[in-house]
């Protein structure tokens, strides 16, 4: 398998300002900090750490919403090879329809003020504006993929539940047949049966539309039933990686360790013992 | 072991009115509280926990309102009193809400003021509900401050809660409910807002203190891997009603109604391969009839009619 995107020594710093009126950039805070990984095509990397550990700032930076300092994340596209970090915003605009993202909170990341079919066609009216004909039909099929019923397109965000709203999230980024969708928490803000389907659905998709998943989550249990493989993030670097079994089996990392043994079993009878922190030796 | 009921609710009906007709919330509930024990609910969102505990502190409001139901709250020591009796605004609700329940919500951001600093709003908890000095209220939300594990609590009662990180911020707003000594401290999804290394030391807080302070705990979580970790009763709730009452063991290790069952088979283990089962898939709507709760072996409950339960657990 080839890999469909392959990252090398991808750092993101961050300016840290003097307080006052002039705002002189004092020194720079290190978000993301060399991190390498290869994502072959049609796989699931999951990337786990805590909130602040660079998981987020990590795939802003390779969908380039932000810029990175230093390094390569090369991508197989359509029309070959190219390194994300190097293209301008122009250059990237065309290739923006084969990489989709699919946020965290369903209420946040729909509009409000538009319907759910304005929503759903707005990736094709700026990408594919010349087959606007067909776009009412292809956003009618993509809501069935996903689960809604047809009638959904003249709907507003307000009427759906939160679980119906995340698969009009995945409709929206599913509908340009993007290569590589990256879910940022997708399934975080749902409940344990929402989840689930929500879950299923991204499995199935994956199959019919020979998707690669990047999977952003801090649920260390849905990460290891959705994905194949993992990087755990500390501190802006990876510590560690590796098949989720093996990784889940026998952490080699204290950091893994650390959060594997935060995780609350569902058997009342096996009870929580975390590591202590401060016993780790982790700065 | 017998303990006393703290809580007794029988019937609660909630409704909310709105253009569109009225929405019953709480469909007749009926739930006990023991004294000293952590009894948790579950439910998916909609399922009406949050609006049991509201009721309780008498926190529901319009266009919200209770129509009727009965919640008894025996204090140590003094007589049972019905929650819903009580007049608004008096001195006896006052003393209630903070003084003999206080609650904790999930996210301790929006329940903190951030234009005061943490000792003030810890100290404010103290005064508004004990007749002491400010210098003895500032001393015991200090000490407080301490016994939740945040280290140089002196120096920390000068910061504003943007200073304190998400898991602090949190052992903040336990030491402001607890700082009055509550009979019952209500957790509404104390934990879903933390990473889950925090969730595992606020969860490990939560025991200690309970047991330390002999509180009672009333639990309210979607998480039903919290739920093993720290109830002793749990109470199972869909759509406005109860369906499913027992101990921790009793619900997660022999769930006896489908939805229970359904709830369980939807997260994902380490064992977990192919497909995830959905409540929705293993369900019918016939599980879910409004069935009454009916008391099988044990003490424990389930909403089904008496020939879907087993019959070796029928009385």
């Amino acid at each position: 398998m080839t890999a469909l995107l392959d990252v090398s020594n991808l750092s993101v710093r961050f300016p840290v300002m003097e307080q006052g009126i002039f705002r002189r950039q004092v020194s720079e805070m290190t978000a993301v900090n060399k991190v390498s990984f290869s994502l072959p095509q049609g796989g699931n990397l999951g990337i786990v750490g805590e909130s602040g550990s660079g998981k987020t700032t990590l795939v802003r930076a390779i969908l380039r919403a932000l810029d990175p300092s230093e390094g390569a994340a090369i991508f197989q596209s359509q029309h070959g090879a190219v390194d994300l970090c190097q293209l301008n915003q122009d250059q990237l605009k065309p290739l923006r329809k084969e990489m989709q993202m699919i946020f965290q909170d369903p209420f946040a990341s729909l509009n409000p003020r538009m319907k759910v079919g304005e929503i759903v066609a707005e990736p094709l009216v700026i990408h594919e504006p010349e087959s606007a004909d067909s776009h009412r039909e292809r956003v009618i099929d993509m809501l069935e993929r996903v689960g809604l019923d047809r009638d959904a397109v003249s709907r507003f965000p307000h009427a759906f539940s939160g679980g119906q709203r995340q698969r009009i999230g995945i409709a929206r980024a599913l509908i340009l047949n993007p290569a590589l969708v990256v879910c940022d928490e997708a399934v975080s803000a749902l409940d344990v049966s929402v989840q689930a389907q929500v879950l299923n659905l991204l499995k199935d998709l994956q199959q019919d539309m020979n998707l690669t998943y990047l999977f952003v989550a801090h649920d260390l249990n849905v990460v290891r039933y959705f994905c194949d493989e993992t990087l755990v993030m500390y501190q802006g670097g990876i510590v560690e990686s590796g098949p989720v079994d093996k990784l889940f089996e026998h952490p080699v990392h204290d950091y893994t360790k650390l959060l594997l043994s935060a995780i609350p079993s569902i058997d009342p009878d096996q009870k929580l013992t975390p590591l202590d922190r401060s016993t780790l030796g982790l700065d | 072991m017998t303990n006393r009921n703290l809580v007794s609710i029988h019937d609660l009906h909630v409704t909310f009115d709105s253009e569109l007709g009225t929405t019953e919330a709480l469909k007749g509930i009926d739930l006990d509280i023991k004294h000293g024990r952590t009894t948790a609910i579950v439910g998916e969102s909609g399922s009406g926990k949050s609006i049991t505990a509201l009721a309780m502190m008498r926190l529901i409001q319009r266009p919200g309102r209770v129509t009727s139901g009965q919640i008894l709250f025996t204090p140590a020591g003094k007589e049972t009193i019905d929650v819903l009796q009580i007049p608004d605004n008096s001195d006896e609700l006052f003393d209630l809400r903070g003084g003999k329940m206080a609650m904790i919500f999930q996210e301790p951001m929006t329940a903190l003021s951030p234009v005061h600093t943490i000792g003030d709003q810890v100290t404010e908890a103290i005064l508004t509900h004990r007749q002491v000095t400010k210098a003895e209220a500032f001393a015991r939300a200090c000490e407080m401050l301490k016994r939740v594990g945040i280290n140089d609590a002196e120096q920390r009662m000068n910061q504003y809660p943007f200073e304190f990180s998400g898991g602090m911020r949190q052992r903040v707003v336990i030491a402001m409910a607890l700082v009055c000594d509550p009979e019952l401290l209500i957790c509404d999804e104390p934990t879903t807002a933390l990473d889950v290394t925090i969730q595992a030391e606020i969860l490990a807080l939560i025991r200690e203190l309970k047991s330390a302070l002999d509180t009672s705990v009333l639990f309210i979580t979607h998480d039903l891997a919290v739920v093993a970790q720290l109830a002793d009763d749990v109470v199972v709730m869909h759509r406005g009603r109860v369906l499913e009452v027992g101990t921790v063991r009793q619900i997660l290790k022999r769930p006896i109604h489908p939805y229970t069952q359904a709830l369980l088979a939807a997260i994902p283990t380490p064992a977990t391969t192919g497909r995830l089962d959905t409540v929705a898939e293993l369900l019918t709507e016939e599980n879910l009839l409004p069935y009454p709760l009916v008391t099988i072996k044990d003490d424990q409950k389930v909403a089904l009619p008496i020939d879907q339960i087993p019959e070796a657990l029928r009385l």
